[in-house]
């Protein structure tokens, strides 16, 4: 064994490489200070390695890739996991680097000779950010459309090359499967270059420099220590709790979030990520054409406001308490920002309208990804709805029943209106005034009385016709009145209520449950229900048996209009 | 302009290349504390390592705990029988109703062709799938005999090795005549073995 290292070693150099390594120096010994480069590191590996892992069953096109990722985060084992460590460890690389970046910045560390090291950092923190953006966009659900529409908007109204960069980038005028091709290859191949290339050289400055402690205790005279273990061990505690942290949230948000897939027709209440809520809150402030200014040119001077730093702050001297113009500045500067923030997350969490929009979001994303267990139709995207027997239903009716019944505006008006069908307030209004247009005006049917009461009395008799679909949340005693009613207002003349025996006028026992709705489909005209004076189609003679079943539980499903 | 490094900066800052003899050996530490600090990082190392190395082997492993492509497996109609010639293989496609591809499902997609050889009422059928490397066979009529054009092994009409590098018959496929259509219960089998196992 000993043979084949040395045999390795003399070819190689491997061990005295790795030693090099393990050997750093750090003068005045092992601090948790400097456990921020290795934490960083190592995050950075755990997101290559997830990120190998995610590419490796993702499809980057508009009909795969909000399929392919449901299907990681739902269907395959430990997916969501890694998925969620993904996006948790993108989270903490940018709270690392922020800290990291702070702490920089207090010990001084980004003075001669450490410029070309703090500026690598410095673009080093740009790529992530890039990085986070990308890797939010490639999923192509509702957040990652907006952000996409978001940035590109942006990109297109820059000055002069705006509209060309933005075409680029699409792949052409509007989104598309290039549009995802070209973000996975810049979130898989481009970023992870450059990110590899200024690692090194932020590694290698590192070597050269050695760490920088706080200037006070630069002159402690603790015995200097390699990195190994003493470092080491540091580092690998932060590294453990960083990771910890991102099970965490890992684990409590069970992976990472997914809302429904793109839909360009639904509205969608589109916030960024956390970090980059200072600069959407900013933009707020710049009002049309000077926001594409403003997007591009705010984060320009900060980074550029901190690449300055090592030049304007050209003293010698480390140590903080003398220093505290640029320490001020450069807190003054994140501060501004963190407060930006914080007051994004305010006005959302005051916003009725967001919250409600929040609500309607995860619904849409519950029912897209619970229909995706089914599969996703090679469409892809939106056409996971497809997958729902209601909106199947859905079809049934626009092209069954649109001709003749209005629903939610569309369709023609020949019988009764069936918004709400059979809710209270359409039984009340069928009590009303039986012969408006939108109930009963434009059928053959004109035998109906319109009820003759006080609100209360249609109150009580609404409710008993309401009680007789067995609606679980019928008021029994309402609908006890109700009964009383029914009989001394003579309704019981026409309408039996027993759902077996025929008479002049529908029974209305069972009246408006699923199986009611799907005889009375079948055969309108029945006694049982409209008899001879019918003149709804037989959908009995005209659907099959599963188009009824779905068409009857659509129609039952419009009594509780959906909840907003 | 250059000015001369600061001289709290030169006392932080180790030689470029710092070589390893010149190491800082004086440490306060008693070599067991040292030792045992040494084994807590490697633990630690390990610890951190399995951690993450563990859900990513059960995310590979995926395809070998469950199913990702499923669908096709019942018996499917391919051809009518009364318009299959008596003792004269006829290629036929195999296509699935409805599959399962991972996120996707699909309609009506071709799992493979096979080749019918009617006997009266009763139908054989054959899989185009060489059980040497996989190639599509094809039937040549002028010889009367199956032929895999990739490394040239032959199969006599019923599907018997007659030639080549196939390590078995062709395999067959279980039918079955249903209201004058033949079904088949299409499978794959594992290539280059001599016994005939269902993937």
């Amino acid at each position: 064994m000993s043979r084949l290292s040395e045999w390795v070693e003399e070819r190689t150099g491997l061990g005295a490489g790795l030693r090099r390594w393990l050997d750093v120096v750090y003068p005045g010994g092992a601090r948790w200070a400097y456990a921020w480069g290795t934490a960083l590191l190592l995050t950075l590996c755990v997101q290559a390695l997830t990120g190998v892992l995610l590419a490796s069953h993702y499809a980057p096109s508009t009909s795969t890739a909000w399929a392919s990722v449901a299907y990681i985060e739902d269907q395959m084992s430990f997916g969501w996991f890694v998925r969620g460590m993904h996006s948790a460890g993108a989270d903490a690389l940018i709270v690392l680097q922020l800290l990291h970046l702070l702490q920089t910045t207090f010990f001084g560390a980004y003075k001669r000779p450490r410029e070309v090291t703090w500026i690598t950092g410095l673009l080093l923190l740009g790529l992530t950010l890039a990085f986070a953006h990308t890797g939010y966009q490639l999923p192509w659900d509702q957040k990652a459309y907006a952000a996409t529409q978001v940035m590109t908007s942006l990109i297109g109204a820059t000055p002069l090359v705006g509209p060309t960069l933005q075409r680029l980038l699409q792949g052409g005028d509007s989104f598309g499967n290039l549009t995802l091709t070209h973000l996975f290859a810049i979130h898989v191949l481009l970023l992870p270059a450059l990110v590899a290339l200024f690692v090194v050289a932020h590694l290698r400055l590192f070597r050269r420099h050695g760490p920088t402690p706080l200037e006070a205790k630069a002159k402690s005279t603790r015995p200097s220590t390699a990195w190994f273990p003493e470092q080491a061990l540091r580092d690998l505690t932060l590294f453990a709790l960083v990771l910890g942290a991102m099970a965490w949230r890992t684990v409590s948000l069970h992976g990472a979030p997914l809302s429904a897939p793109a839909d360009p027709t639904a509205p969608f209440e589109a916030r960024p990520e956390w970090y980059f809520l200072p600069l959407f809150q900013f933009l707020k402030l710049f009002p049309g054409s000077l926001e594409a200014a403003a997007a591009l040119g705010a984060p320009a001077v900060v980074f550029g406001m901190l690449a300055a730093l090592p030049f304007v702050d050209r003293d010698v001297v480390r140590s903080p308490r003398r220093r505290v113009r640029y320490l001020g500045a450069v807190v003054g500067l994140l501060g501004a920002a963190g407060a930006f923030g914080v007051a994004a997350v305010r006005s959302d969490v005051r916003s009725e309208n967001v919250r409600k929009q929040r609500v309607r979001a995860e619904k849409e994303s519950t029912r897209a990804r619970k229909l995706a267990l089914l599969g996703v139709p090679p469409a892809g995207g939106v056409a996971v709805y497809d997958n729902d027997p209601l909106m199947h239903a859905r079809k049934l009716y626009a092209d069954r029943c649109a001709g003749c019944h209005l629903l939610e505006g569309a369709g023609e008006n020949k019988a009764p209106t069936l918004d709400g069908w059979s809710s209270r307030a359409w039984i009340a209004s069928v009590l009303r005034e039986p012969d408006a247009d939108h109930n009963y005006g434009k059928t053959k049917i004109h035998k109906m009385k319109p009820v003759k009461g006080t609100d209360e009395q249609l109150a009580a008799l609404t409710e008993y016709v309401y009680a007789l679909g067995r609606n679980p949340d019928a008021d029994a005693a309402l609908a006890k009145t109700g009964e009383t009613l029914f009989q001394e207002m003579d309704c019981d003349d026409c309408h039996e209520v027993d759902g077996e025996t025929s008479g002049t006028a529908p029974n209305l026992g069972d009246r408006a449950t699923v199986a009611w709705t799907r005889a009375f489909l079948a055969d309108p005209g029945d006694p049982l229900y409209f008899g001879e004076k019918n003149d709804m189609p037989r959908f009995g003679e005209k659907l099959s048996a599963d188009d009824l079943d779905a068409l009857a539980k659509f129609l039952v499903s419009l009594r509780v209009p959906e909840a907003e | 302009m250059p000015r001369p490094l600061p001289p709290q900066d030169e006392r932080v800052t180790p030689s470029p290349d710092p070589r390893p003899e010149a190491q800082p050996s004086a440490t306060p530490d008693d070599p067991s504390r040292r030792s045992l600090l040494k084994l807590a990082t490697c633990g630690l190392a390990v610890a951190v390592g399995t951690a993450v190395a563990a859900p990513a082997a059960l995310l590979l492993a995926h395809p070998l705990r469950k199913k990702t492509v499923t669908g096709g497996e019942e018996p499917i109609p391919v051809a009518a029988l009364e318009r299959l010639p008596e003792g004269v293989p006829v290629a036929a496609k195999v296509v699935a109703p409805v599959r399962r591809d991972a996120w996707q499902k699909q309609n009506d997609v071709a799992l493979g062709a096979v080749w019918l050889v009617r006997h009266g009422e009763r139908v054989e059928c054959l899989s185009s799938v060489c059980p040497h490397a996989g190639c599509f066979i094809d039937y040549e009529e002028k010889e009367q005999r199956f032929l895999c054009p990739c490394h040239g092994s032959t199969f006599a009409l019923d599907g018997k090795r007659t030639a080549g590098p196939a390590p078995r018959d062709m395999d067959t496929l279980a039918t079955e005549v249903r209201a004058g259509k033949v079904l088949v219960r299409f499978q794959r089998f594992r290539q280059a073995s001599p016994k005939k196992v269902a993937l």
